[in-house]
């Protein structure tokens, strides 16, 4: 009996394991920069190289997270969320005098971006 | 940005001015005088004070700071790089030893991670040189550093310096300098822990090079890091991945909120970079552990020993009677929170939906057992009063086991940097010589002499009041809790143990009685203009912290000065301090000359005070050990009880004549602590801390709350 649960734990956790795999399974990309190049792309084509222990690393320009996850991602929408905003859509000079339970008249906004 | 974006993924006001321009875009020629978002104080004029105008800022040269998706999304563990010494830092933003190539005394390059050869030393030469790390540096091998206390990759990049050259910490004779600002460039530095082909080096490899004066950044990609498209796998962390026993999301979640250990390297920090500390570890001590061997170790959880993560009741969650494809956050990523008693996150967005709460799960959808029965058994006729009146929490989570900060005095601004090395150790046995360990603590910039940690209180004592520990008495010590350890030597106890402190809010299910730590700033504010004073005005009165026959004291600038009179449980605590009346006098004095040349005509400065609480609500533990246990009514009622003997230390000195300073207007108490005065704590007849009893702070909160339902 032990066996068998061994056994049948072991192969839960397998099958979760091929499960969460496959669940984070993402098609490969190109990483691009603010332009929407191919930021590997054009490093080759530029040529700078730098050796390093026989490691080839090209110079190229910094990629952008936002051109390259945007090219299928709906970025804007989603960095409308505090987390990235962190009260910043909400601010105005008026905030705090319009939301008199702050007792803070200078007060701009309800997040940390014009709370302090 | 500065500070913020130590933690903050990028995006938002990081990205966009309030006009929805992006920052990179704008000429800063074209911007109105003083627009906020292209004006600036540099690092040296905030740090060691100044007055008159900012500057202005070009975003176009140092770019914007983008969403940097990867912060979240790249997976934590899948290939990770090996450094040369057998090292996994983490994935995303590891934190790399920054070498520096020197030329007269002065830095020429800097190489994040990769080791160039001879000739170059470390950038931080004065707080993290090579020789600390007792190792033999080979040319071109990759190095992380774990133990570093200044530098993740992304994070440098945001802010890069290095030791040895520039203008001093404040209060120290070490230099350093920044080197500008490469926002475009730190998302590629960021991954920097990511090896795909697993050869050992990262996908990227970033350098600062001098050109005409002025440091530029330059970014390299492996090649062979990529297929024949150029394109790449990127072993990503979905929504989908929670909850598979590896913690993965608990642990991004952990990079900004929470103290973890790493369980590929067994690092664990409590700093994301600098000064930036995890948010909710310098709050309410949280750290999580992951992989406790008993109910009794630091950071255990029962929801987490039993698989659950910070996204089980934080994110959107997997729909009822849907498949895993519909799990989803929601198209713009809000995470569903609870209610912040500082007011300060969005309070709009408040248990609106509520996070999955104890009330949800176990009384509402059954996901857990129902402790009504249980809860009848105690409190009998006085059930309901109790679990209406009452979090859940207040019971049910554990003794805190870990430090938070409780007081920032800054009543003399920042007057100076975090380095222990000259202080007396609390043994007596000399001078501590070891800077802090850098993989927990702050840095010497962020003036964290000033500020006051919580590090314990009794439990059911007869006397009873909380320990403040300034951040200046720590005694490293490795291996996983160095301020537990300084704590346990300093006290003769083992580790950390206080009771989070009760108070009314408003939380989920109404008004209750909650526990938080609240957290103190004691400030300047100017009466005629109604505003808090900036550092930079704070820090321009005083001059810089000396010593002569009489001890450590903060030279202003109006010529006076003022002394270290009080310590830290009968040792000397090195920082100066407003005690006395007469010490607010002069400061007054130092911030009228300072508010003068800022243009202020008729300034009226007065110290400030106010506390936020900041709520105590995860670290559940079994009902027989958690604060609650045995819960007879004299742990909270009665002589010994918590809310009858409890003394709340908001500040770890008090001030001689503070209540005629108060009617004198020289100190204004923020009407939301009313009730926080002198107290003696040792009926020697002079007050010892400023703090109020527990009964007085419950008292007063609930009675704020009935006000503020009469004004509605």
């Amino acid at each position: 009996m032990k066996r068998f649960k061994r056994w049948s734990l072991t192969a839960i956790a397998v099958l979760a394991f091929a499960v969460t795999a496959l669940a984070s399974e993402h098609p490969k990309i190109p990483l691009l920069d603010e332009q929407g190049n191919n930021v590997i792309e054009m490093a080759k084509q530029n040529g700078q190289k730098l050796v390093i222990n026989g490691v080839t690393y090209y110079k190229g320009a910094p990629y952008s997270s936002e051109k390259t996850c945007g090219a299928c991602h709906d970025v804007e929408a989603m960095t409308k969320a505090y987390h990235f905003q962190l009260g910043a859509t909400e601010v105005s000079d008026d905030w705090g005098k319009n939301h008199p339970q702050y007792h803070d008249k200078y007060l701009t906004s309800p997040g940390q971006f014009g709370f302090w | 940005m500065f500070t913020c974006a130590s933690c903050h993924p990028g995006g938002g006001p990081y990205e966009y001015d309030r006009d929805h321009r992006r920052l990179d875009s704008v000429d800063p020629g074209t911007v109105p005088y003083l627009d906020g978002d292209y004006y600036f104080y540099t690092t040296k004029e905030t740090s060691q004070g100044t007055w008159g105008k900012p500057h202005k800022f070009d975003w176009r040269k140092t770019g914007s700071l983008e969403v940097d998706c990867m912060t979240c999304h790249l997976d934590p563990d899948a290939k990770r790089i090996t450094d040369a010494t057998g090292v996994k830092p983490v994935a995303y933003n590891p934190r790399l030893r920054i070498f520096a190539k020197r030329k007269l005394g002065k830095v020429q390059a800097v190489s994040l991670g990769i080791y160039p050869g001879p000739g170059w030393d470390s950038a931080f030469n004065y707080s993290d040189p090579l020789s600390r790390s007792k190792m033999k540096f080979e040319a071109g091998k990759f190095y992380s550093d774990l133990d570093n206390p200044m530098a993740d990759s992304r994070n440098y990049l945001r802010a890069p310096y290095v030791e040895g050259q520039g203008f001093n910490y404040v209060g120290l004779r070490a230099k350093r300098e920044f080197l500008g600002h490469f926002f475009r460039w730190a998302p590629s530095a960021g991954l920097m822990g990511w090896d795909n082909n697993q050869d050992g080096y990262p996908i990227t490899y970033i350098k600062l090079v001098q050109k005409k004066k002025k440091f530029v950044a330059e970014v390299y990609y492996e090649a062979s890091e990529f297929d024949a498209d150029n394109e790449i796998a990127v072993p990503m962390l979905s929504s989908k991945d929670s909850e598979n026993g590896d913690f993965k999301w608990t642990r991004v979640c952990a990079q900004c909120h929470a103290g973890v250990k790493d369980p590929i390297n067994g690092s664990f920090q409590v700093r994301t970079w600098g000064m930036g500390m995890k948010a909710d570890i310098v709050k309410r001590a949280e750290i999580w552990n992951l992989n406790p061997k008993t109910e009794k170790d630091p950071g255990y959880d029962v929801h987490a020993a039993a698989g659950l993560e910070c996204t089980s009741c934080h994110a959107r969650g997997k729909p009822a009677g849907k498949s895993w494809d519909d799990y989803v956050i929601d198209a713009n990523h809000n995470f569903k929170k609870g209610h912040d008693s500082g007011n300060t996150v969005r309070s709009d967005l408040a248990n609106n939906p509520p996070p999955k709460n104890c009330t949800y799960c176990h009384m509402q959808e059954g996901e857990g057992p129902n402790p009504t029965e249980a809860h009848k058994k105690l409190f009998g006729s006085s059930t309901w009063v109790h679990m209406n009146k009452i979090a859940c929490e207040v019971c049910h989570v554990s003794h805190v086991r870990y430090w938070t900060f409780r007081t920032f005095d800054y009543s003399l601004g920042f007057q100076f940097d975090y380095d222990n090395r000259h202080f007396p150790r609390p043994d007596g046995k000399g001078i501590m010589n070891v800077m802090l360990p850098a993989y927990y603590g702050p840095i010497p910039f962020y003036g964290m002499g000033n500020i006051s940690w919580l590090v314990g209180s009794m439990s059911y004592g007869k006397y009873v009041t909380d320990q403040l520990a300034p951040v200046a008495y720590m005694l490293p010590d490795k291996p996983d809790d160095p301020y537990g350890k300084m704590y346990q030597k300093m006290t003769g106890k083992k580790g950390f143990d206080w009771q989070p402190v009760l108070y009314y809010f408003t939380g989920s299910h109404g008004k209750q009685i909650m526990i938080g730590n609240p957290i103190t700033v004691m400030t300047w504010r100017d009466k005629t203009m109604g505003k808090i004073l900036y550092p930079r005005e704070m820090n321009a009165a005083v001059k810089g912290i000396f010593k002569d026959g009489h001890g450590r004291y903060a030279q202003l600038i109006t010529g006076e000065k003022i002394y270290d009179k009080t310590g830290f449980m009968g040792h000397p605590d090195m920082k100066p301090e407003i005690s006395t009346l007469s010490d607010i006098r002069k400061m007054r004095r130092a911030l009228i000359t300072v508010l003068k040349k800022e243009g202020e005509a008729n300034p009226n400065p007065q110290l400030y005070l106010a506390a936020h609480y900041f709520k105590v609500s995860h670290g559940v533990l079994p009902a027989d050990q958690a604060l609650g246990a045995n819960g007879t009514c004299t742990v909270c009622h009665g002589e010994n009880g918590k809310i009858e003997n409890r003394i709340v230390s908001f500040t770890p000195n008090s001030i001689q004549g503070f209540n005629q300073g108060v009617k004198e207007g020289l100190i204004l108490v923020d009407p939301e602590i009313r009730y926080v005065k002198p107290v003696d704590l040792n009926g020697d007849g002079k007050p010892d801390v400023l703090g109020a009893p527990e009964k007085k702070i419950l008292k007063d909160t609930r009675a704020a709350l009935l006000r503020e339902k009469k004004s509605e």
